[in-house]
């Protein structure tokens, strides 16, 4: 077969995480570092798995037992770089504080650049170690499906390695929203289903994978992907709105005290909504609701502009410190 | 100062990919392919050109397409296939036209399947009327009489396809095997739309140019093996007149590998091996009979490599002529190099060999089975009278034996339009010492009768047991009377007849199985593949033939049935029981007194410089064949990619790349408008 087959197969496989990559993480070197390791997190929940599936035996021809066992080191890996993440959120941002940088680690971006490397992962392994044969004449061909198994394989690919991005960014969000320390109000139950559907999803989906159809349980798959996109649009929202209350809550407990040690309290919970510099605040409010990355003005649609933008805003930057 | 940045990252991710994937490719080698048994056609390289097929030193890869019919053939010369095809086909189709066509620049054949045998539903007819690939004058430019005097054509059926080169494979398969699974995946291919499976062949041959160039490169070998020859008694005596009764032992195909020659001649073997049972059993002969009393001695010579220019025969008498050692071994029993186990031909006196009997094609019957007859071919010389005289002897034991009941073919002198004596080792002889008075015995008359001379199927499917009893019992009979001289011919004994189910067990394990129980008295333990080959091979030194080895082991241990001692190999055998010195041979594990003698057959027009450790040609040479090295021969199928949809998978993951960047583009606009209420932030 001829290698445009092979490289469109991968570039179908990888390409929502190609896309989320160019767009997002290359920007910023943290986030690239947290997609990779993120991706031999995940190689190492497959590698347990796997150690597992060759020291028991009975296992290795009943599929369903594999697939059950390797869910649930996945997801306890997902957990284990949330708690890791946690850990090293705070002193990323002293980090990038100390070395007087603007940019901090968005939370959101954080968790999807994981999500990145961890569907990094599922393809490369899932997809691309079986890719390596369509170089050659031969063919991997069912009449049922009526394509060839490698492109096959490749949608199912593709949907996974965005399904990973979603069940991270979902895990990471729900749960930090349900243990931050609010200024008022108990933490949500809501966060918890969200996290509880994703889970379920996540074993769902890669039951599915036991039938044997062709483009049906693609189909399933898709839609399954199309639900949990809009659950994470509603965690998104749900998580910007918390913000902006916090936000407002932050204000007037300000305005009403000039008592800080109380605000010092939740400091480190919302210091990413806060500068050092509180000229820089004011002049730039959406520093405060930081949905992306304080590259924003620079990410305009033409690239052209880009590197003129960067060079300015950074002597902008400079100018301001000084 | 950015671009360089993001540049720099993404290579190091690009690096850390490849590097991961070089490591993590998982083998579907077995699950897709599945490798095949077939066997290659030739590279055969002549004085200034060679013959055959050749893969090249790429996998040659394509779906198969089957050609049975006619129509098929036109189908394809009309439009050429979308993808690679390997053609599938029969020995009716293995034709110059036919492969013309699959060689056109357009016609994206790689490679030819021949199919042979029949499979088991018995749907495809894979046997033509006549196939034959060689020559329509076989061995022409190393017998009497050479292109420029004769235009006879011996072998009229001739498709001459041997005599052309083709740059991709061919390769044979026989249905009765495993791999007969390729032709029902080329039938499949032709019902359906989509599916097809498909084969890669890898076979490089390594000769190229002609014999000349490619033995001084080492690209090549010559074509040879061991011829036998024995007296009779197994005593040779260097004043007697000799009786030479021969047959060559080589056959030829364009799969050297299934390479049977029932016809040619492994007939002649089975009668010549039949008659000299006989002729050893005194139950048959008589008591008393001493083989080393009478007037007239015989000699038996089985002659190898002989269609591939008289290899055997030719060199056979420039040796008795003149052979020099340069090392003898000790006690000068044999010679190191060039390497003769024996020297006993040292002694044969060439101008006593005044007789020559030849067996060649003689297994075929006339088309009247009551009747079994031979023709006798003389050659028109000086000695022509005396030959006729020759054929008349037999023709008189044919026709006392048969008035005694005892089955003999009747014998008739050939047409005389024929320029002489067919293709065969006699003419090798008349060559050297044209006062030799020969007969060539064969089932045809003017032309080959063998619609199959030198093909695969010259199998003895059309065998006739009693068509070789016959010839052998005359032989037998006549050889009784030439050795003692008799003039009464009522005087043969009437028990002198060869045994039937030797006879045929000899042709079932020459033709059919190299691996059959009779084999087993004579050999320590299975050689080879099943399948019979009698294609010479290579030349080598120290080893021969299977067949070659048979006939030895067979000839001595007929000659003298008494072994003595044990032994592992012939150094064993150098002293008999008594402590005298003796010639003997290790046969399965016992000496036997040494009565057989192998002679190294190769072209009398080379020879072997230890210094250089490469062949060098003669100048005077006419004609030396070699064999091409070639690299393992490999096939493989497989289902056959379809890759015309290729690029458009190609364009679909570029344009998914696009798609979702785009979507994440929109969605990063979308939220900011929502949470901003401000279209862009540039605004603020």
């Amino acid at each position: 077969m001829t290698i445009s087959r092979f490289l469109g197969c991968l570039l179908i496989s990888y390409s929502p995480l190609i896309a989320l990559f160019l767009k997002f993480i290359l920007k910023d070197s943290k986030l690239l570092i947290i997609s990779l390791s993120g991706a031999f997190f995940w190689m190492l929940s497959i590698f347990l798995s796997s150690i597992l599936w060759f020291v028991v035996s009975p296992w290795k021809k009943e599929h369903i037992w594999t697939i059950i066992v390797s869910f649930i080191f996945q997801e306890v890996v997902r957990f284990l770089c949330f708690k890791l993440w946690n850990k090293l959120e705070t002193s990323i941002n002293l980090l990038s504080r100390i070395n007087k940088q603007k940019r901090k680690i968005n939370y959101i971006l954080g968790s999807i650049a994981c999500g990145v490397g961890f569907g990094f992962g599922y393809v490369l392994v899932m997809h691309t170690g079986v890719l390596t044969n369509v170089i050659g004449p031969a063919d991997l061909y069912t009449t049922k499906c009526n394509m060839s198994l490698f492109v096959l394989n490749s949608f199912y690919a593709q949907a996974f390695g965005l399904l990973n991005v979603i069940w991270t960014s979902i895990m990471f969000l729900s749960i930090r929203n349900y243990t931050k320390k609010k200024l008022k109000g108990k933490p949500k139950r809501k966060y918890l289903v969200y996290l509880f559907v994703s889970i379920i999803s996540h074993l769902v989906e890669s039951l599915i994978l036991l039938v044997n159809s062709c483009t049906a349980s693609l189909l399933v798959l898709y839609l399954i992907l199309a639900g949990l996109i809009i659950l994470l649009v509603k965690l998104i929202v749900d998580t910007m709105n918390e913000k902006k209350n916090e936000y407002n809550l932050l204000k007037q407990n300000q305005e009403s005290s000039s008592n800080e040690d109380k605000n010092e309290n939740f400091s480190q919970e919302i210091n990413f909504l806060d500068d050092n510099k509180s000229e820089e605040n004011e002049k730039n409010k959406t520093d405060i609701l930081n949905f992306e990355d304080e590259d924003e003005d620079e990410d305009d649609d033409e690239d052209d502009e880009i590197e003129k933008n960067d060079d300015l805003d950074e002597e902008e930057e400079e100018e301001e410190v000084n | 100062m950015k671009i360089i940045k993001q540049a720099i990252n993404l290579i190091l991710v690009l690096l850390v990919f490849s590097r991961v994937i070089s490591g993590l490719g998982i083998d579907l080698d077995e699950e897709m392919y599945e490798t095949r048994d077939v066997s290659t056609a030739f590279r055969l390289l002549d004085f200034d050109t060679y013959y055959g097929s050749d893969s090249g030193l790429d996998e040659r890869s394509g779906s198969l397409h089957l050609i049975l019919n006619d129509e098929d053939l036109e189908d394809l010369e009309k439009d050429s296939p979308s993808t690679k095809v390997i053609i599938v086909t029969i020995h009716k189709y293995l034709t110059n036209s036919s492969l013309e066509i699959f060689a056109k620049e357009d016609s994206k054949v790689e490679g030819v399947v021949v199919l042979h045998g029949t499979d088991q539903e018995g749907s495809v007819d894979t046997a033509p009327d006549h196939f034959s690939p060689f020559s329509k004058i076989p061995q022409q430019f190393s017998g009497l009489h050479t292109s420029d005097e004769t235009t006879w054509e011996w072998n009229p059926n001739s498709n001459l396809v041997f005599y052309t080169k083709w740059n991709f494979p061919i390769v044979y398969l026989s249905l009765e095997e495993e791999s007969s699974e390729i032709l029902k995946h080329a039938q499949e291919n032709k019902e359906k739309d989509k599916t097809k499976y498909g084969i890669s062949i890898t076979g490089q041959m390594y000769g190229q140019y002609d014999s000349k160039v490619c033995l001084r490169r080492k690209y090549c070998d010559p074509i040879g093996g061991k011829s036998v020859y024995s007296f009779l008694g197994g005593q040779y005596n260097d004043s007697k007149p000799t009786t030479l009764v021969h047959c060559s032992i080589d056959s030829i195909s364009m799969f050297p590998n299934y390479s049977p020659g029932y016809d040619s001649d492994s007939s002649s073997i089975a009668v010549l091996l039949a008659v000299f049972d006989a002729l050893t059993d005194t139950a048959k002969t008589g008591a008393g009979m001493d083989w080393t009393s009478t007037d007239r001695q015989i000699m038996f010579g089985f002659w190898e490599g002989e269609k591939w220019g008289h290899l055997g025969s030719k060199r056979f008498l420039k040796e008795v002529e003149e052979f020099k050692c340069t090392d003898y071994s000790s006690g000068k029993k044999s010679c190191e190099t060039p390497y003769r186990y024996s020297l006993q031909f040292t002694e044969i006196d060439l101008n006593n060999i005044d007789e020559s009997i030849e067996l060649t094609q003689i297994g075929l019957p006339s088309t009247d089975l009551n009747a079994y007859h031979l023709y006798a071919h003389v050659e028109r010389n000086d000695k022509e009278d005396e030959s006729i005289e020759l054929m008349q002897y037999v023709d008189d034991v044919s026709k006392n034996s048969s008035s005694d009941s005892i089955q003999v073919t009747t014998i008739s002198q050939a047409s005389t339009s024929t320029p002489g004596i067919p293709p065969s080792s006699t003419e090798s002889f008349i060559q050297q010492n044209s006062d030799i008075v020969s007969i060539v015995l064969s089932d045809f008359n003017e032309h080959f009768t063998n619609p199959y001379y030198g093909s695969v199927f010259d199998n003895g499917d059309l065998k006739n047991i009693t068509q070789l009893v016959s010839v052998a019992n005359l032989i037998a009979r006549t050889i009784y009377a030439k050795a003692l001289g008799i003039t009464n011919l009522t005087t043969i004994p009437l028990e002198l007849v060869v045994d039937e189910s030797l006879l045929e067990t000899l042709i079932d394990c020459l033709v059919t199985d190299n691996h059959c129980e009779f084999y087993e008295n004579y050999f320590d333990s299975e050689y080879g593949e099943e399948y019979v080959t009698n294609y010479p091979g290579v030349y080598s030194e120290n080893t021969g033939r299977l067949q070659s080895i048979f006939i030895r082991n067979f000839l001595q241990t007929k000659t003298f049935p008494a072994s003595f001692g044990s032994c592992e190999s012939d150094s064993d055998c150098k002293e008999d029981e008594d402590g005298d010195d003796i010639y003997a041979d290790c046969i399965k594990k016992k000496c036997y007194k040494r009565a057989a003698y192998y002679h190294q057959a190769y072209s009398q027009d080379i020879e072997y410089n230890t210094d250089s450790s490469k062949y060098e040609i003669d100048s005077k040479a006419s004609n030396v064949w070699t064999e091409s090295r070639w690299a393992n021969l490999s096939c493989k199928s497989f289902l056959f990619a379809d890759t015309t949809k290729d690029t458009l998978l190609f364009a679909l993951g570029l344009a998914f790349i696009i798609i979702y960047y785009i979507i994440y583009f929109l969605f990063r606009k979308f939220s900011i408008k929502k949470f901003f209420n401000v279209k862009s932030l540039k605004q603020n």
